[in-house]
This record gives C-alpha cells, structure tokens and sequence, in this order.
C-alpha cells in the first residue's frame, strides 16, 4: 500500500492539482543594501518575523527601510510534473512558476515569475523584493504553477486543460514587518522546533513542553515533529476548520501550561509574600484572587502558598485550580465553534 | 453619530495624532473640491463620488502603506470634512453610518473618503482617471466589481472596468459573478492585464 503524507494530499479541483507540490524555502534576507541575514528558521515554521530587523529606533515615526529582499529556493519535483501534467506534456511543462505576494492590510495583490514556460522540474533561486510603500502589517508570500496554454487533446481528461489554471502550490509563509502597536512582550516566550532532534526536549509524542530551565523566563516548546498540528498551529485565519480545530489545540496546550505556571508560582512565594520573578507575579495576580474569592491579592498568595506545601490542601487547591482554568480559558466555547465546523450544524 | 454637535479642536486632540511617516497632502485642494460639491450637488446624489474621486487621489500624496492607517481616514471623515459624509450618506442606522465615518482597512467599500481615494487608485493609470471616471458613473459597477477580492488585484479591475463600462447592470452582475467563480480554477495574480481582459470579454460576450 502507497503511504501518502500530507504533502500529497490533492483539494477538490476538478483535476489533478498539488497542494503541497512546490517546495519552497526562505533562507535569508537584505533590508535595503544591508548584510544578508540568514533566516533560521524552525522546520514547519512560516511565519517570519522581520519587525525589529526593519523597526525605527523611534517608535512614533516609520521604521526606517524602503525594501526587504527575501532570498530562497523553489524547487518543483519531478512527481508533481508527472502528477499534474499529461504524458505528451511532461518534457516541456506548459506552465509558469511566480511567486504571488499579498498584503491585507495595503488592498496589494502582485507575482514575481520565477520561471516562465516551459517550467521543468529542478531547483529554481528566488528573489523576492518587498518595497516599503507597498506594504504594512504582514504580507503573504505564495508559490503557484499555473498552466500557460491549453492542452490540445482530445477528450475528457485527469489534468487541467485550460491556460491560466492553478495546477499546484507551496507553502504560504507570513512575513511581519510590523509591529502591532499594542504588541507587548509576552509573559513567556514559545517556540517550534522538533523534539526528537533536541536532546534536552522529551521524548515520545509529546505536543508541548514548558521548560523551566531558565527560572526567571520560562519557555514553552511546540513539537514540530508533528507537522499537521505544528502547521495548523500557525494557521492564521479567523474561520474554517484549520482556525478552529487550532483555537482548541491551543485551549488544550494554555490550560497545561496554566496549571504549572499556577502551581510553580504559588510553591515560589517566600515568608513576605513575595515572588522573584515577574512571571510569577503576573500569574498570582490574574489568578490568586479567583482561586480565593477574594479582593485581597496577598491574602490569597498566602493561601495558595500554604495550601500547595501541605499535603491535607493540595488536592483541593488543584480542584479549584481546575475550576478556575476552566472558567478563564472557556475551552467549551471554542469546542462547540469546532464542532458547529465540523458538523455543519 | 445622528444630529448635531459641535467638537471643539480641544476635545479633538485627545484623539489626533502625527501620522508615521510624515504625509503630505494638498487639502487646499481637496477643501476647495469638496466646498463645490456641497454647493452643486444634492443630499445623498451618487455623483458626488465620481465628482471627487480623482480631486481626492490627487490631493493626498500618500503610498499604499500610509493609506492602509485607518487614522487617517477617520480624521479626514470624522475631522476634516464631516459635513461631506453627511451630504453623500444619509443616515439609515448607527451602523451604517459608523462605517461611513470609521470605516477603513482592507474594506474598501467602508469609509467614505477611504473608498474614493482605493478606487481611485486602483483604476487609474498615471495622470489618466478615465477608467476611474467610467466606475463612478455606474454604480452598479461600483457596487459589484469593488465588493469582490478580485478588485484587490489591479490588472483584473482595470480590465474588468474597461470591458463592462458601458453594459447594462444585468450584464455586470453576470460578468463579475461568474469571473469570481471562474477564479476557482484560475489564480488570480497569474494574470497579465491582457490575459484578465481575454478571460473578462469571453464571458461579457457569453452573458450579453
């Protein structure tokens, strides 16, 4: 039995067309007669974050760049050729190869042709020039190959027929070149990368892992070596299945790590009440309160704190930490959202 | 959003602030263009679009990316000239009227300002506003080209523009249907303005 993965997955076209059939890679990038930079990116990983490389040292003015150039590969494999195109067609692919650039934000929808036709399979360079007046926010950066003539056959057919149809595509990276005004630094920093390849990740199908390695900064570690979940964590949209089913994961892997963040800075307050690092403190403060049912935060820091070190209190501290959770992260509303998607009901 | 108050600039600049980048703009321009309309035009005359569109493109000297801060659409509409949102629009609900005024983004039929200067910008060609001055005298033009994602692509709408400017609405609600439905199968940004207008006659001449 042939094995497929999700790279061969087809959509519902009425011909033969490859989702996953590009393969494109970003690997570096200039602003404006800079240094190439080398992207290093995360396996799976297709947002890159290019707004403190580009941001202004003065905040309130426009950062100061005029054009981001991104360098990378696309390379078309010689299986989507055959997959997509007729026999008679194969040697010399009617198609072009672009990559088209989109940005919300500016109403901008453009291509940079990588290859005109014909297009065969092999490695192709690509550059990729972002002018500054074009652009804000985060601009969408896609490969297509698309049929450049009709084909001449007889009859029906598997293949798409017509000029100017889609016959594949590759990955959709998000390039941000903004910051959000209202971004502040998140509480904790996250990031992809496989488990099995780092030996101090864990082992096993884990999803995620909150590393306390660094007390004063804990870090969360998503488990690409999944890369369905890993890709429909960095899905983007605000509708479909792909942006429900990922606010659910995400509910699952928040109330995880809540709970050991709740746990770890209530174990962390000494005799004066205190924490020591600003984690800590903006955990008990969102939570301690709720826990506790009362206004007075250092009231229910003590409680927690006392509570979590006697064995008599611990499980129920947990109950109401599992309570409380489930009131703040809400993971029913998301849930039904999945289903209501899911079940077209 | 409905009667009349007065804002002072006082209570105004709370909410006003320098834009990034510093834009340039001739709103002695724009005042004197939009002073005529109010003068020569009717409440809510659809007219008042095209009679405005280009002198609005023209005056502000902005990039996509200046245009794509919703602040400045709200203080052109909300500050500068309220009184043309109000002579164009009338008020049919707090909504409606709310977008007209603090509309913006990626909606391009949202703001009233905004939506002049998009379109203008994505029908004209240099100095030459013809194509602009075709979509303003069709509303129904207006109405079903710019509601859709294709008009986000500016060789597609400049064809599509040029085909059905003198077709009868039954023909452009047709035509912008069933190219949005042809671009299942067609990606859009692999078209050239040329390829777009091929695509866009064959089905004006099928829908006729």
């Amino acid at each position: 039995m042939t094995r497929h993965s999700q790279r061969h997955r087809t959509t519902t076209l009425p011909f033969s067309y490859r989702d996953k059939g590009i393969d494109f890679e970003l690997d570096s990038f200039t602003v404006d007669d800079g240094n190439q930079t080398a992207l290093e990116l995360n396996p799976a990983q297709t947002e890159i974050n290019l707004a403190s490389a580009v941001s202004s040292s003065d905040s309130s003015d426009d950062p100061d760049w005029e054009t981001i150039t991104l360098y990378g590969k696309l390379r078309l494999p010689e299986e989507t050729v055959q997959a997509v195109f007729p026999q008679d067609e194969r040697a010399q692919p009617p198609a072009k190869l672009y990559v088209a650039i989109r940005c919300h934000e500016t109403i901008y929808r453009d291509r940079v042709i990588i290859s005109e036709a014909p297009t065969t399979p092999g490695e192709y360079n690509v550059t990729l020039e972002v002018p500054k007046s074009t652009v804000r926010g985060t601009v969408e950066l896609r490969p297509y190959l698309v049929r450049t003539e009709s084909h001449s056959g007889e009859g029906s057919s598997d293949y798409a027929e017509q000029k100017n149809f889609r016959v594949a595509s590759g990955t959709l990276y998000y390039v941000v070149v903004d910051r959000p005004d209202d971004e502040e630094r998140a509480a904790i920093d996250g990031e992809r990368v496989r488990f099995s390849q780092n030996a101090h990740l864990p082992d096993g199908n884990k999803l995620y892992y909150l590393d306390f390695r660094n007390e004063s900064r804990p870090k969360l570690w998503i488990n690409s070596d999944h890369p369905r979940i890993a890709e429909v964590l960095q899905s983007r949209g605000s509708v479909g299945a792909e942006a429900r089913m990922r606010d659910v994961i995400l509910d699952q892997v928040s109330y995880g790590v809540w709970v050991q963040l709740l746990v770890r800075a209530g174990s962390a307050v000494d005799a004066e009440g205190d924490v020591e690092h600003e984690w800590q403190e903006m955990v008990l403060q969102t939570f301690a309160r709720n826990l506790y049912d009362t206004s007075d935060v250092s009231e229910a820091t003590y409680r927690l704190s006392d509570d979590l070190s006697d064995p008599q209190t611990l499980p129920h501290v947990i109950q109401r930490i599992d309570s409380e959770l489930q009131e703040y992260i809400n993971p029913r509303e998301q849930l039904i959202h999945l289903m209501e998607e899911g079940l077209q009901i | 959003m409905k009667g009349e108050v007065t804002l002072t600039d006082e209570q105004l600049n709370e909410y006003v602030e320098p834009m990034p980048g510093r834009p340039t703009a001739d709103l002695d321009r724009i005042d004197s263009a939009v002073k005529q309309v109010l003068e020569e035009y009717p409440e809510y005359d659809t007219a008042i679009d095209g009679a405005l569109a280009e002198e609005i493109h023209r005056g502000l000297d902005i990039t996509r990316r200046t245009a794509g801060d919703p602040g400045l659409w709200h203080w052109l509409a909300v500050v500068r000239y309220p009184d043309l949102v109000r002579h164009r629009w009338e008020y049919r609900s707090e909504e409606a009227m709310r977008e007209k005024f603090l509309g913006a983004g990626s909606d391009l039929y949202s703001n009233a300002i905004h939506r002049l200067w998009w379109i203008a910008e994505l029908t004209s060609r240099g100095d030459d506003y013809s194509t602009t001055d075709a979509v303003f005298a069709n509303q129904t033009m207006v109405n079903k080209v710019f509601d859709r994602w294709f008009a986000r692509y500016q060789p597609a709408v400049r064809a599509m523009c040029d085909e059905l400017a003198d077709e009868p609405s039954r023909v452009i609600d047709e035509t912008t249907r069933r190219f949005n439905h042809a671009l299942t199968n067609v990606q859009l940004e692999g078209l050239s303005e040329n390829e777009a207008r091929e695509m866009i006659r064959q089905i004006v001449a099928e829908s006729q």
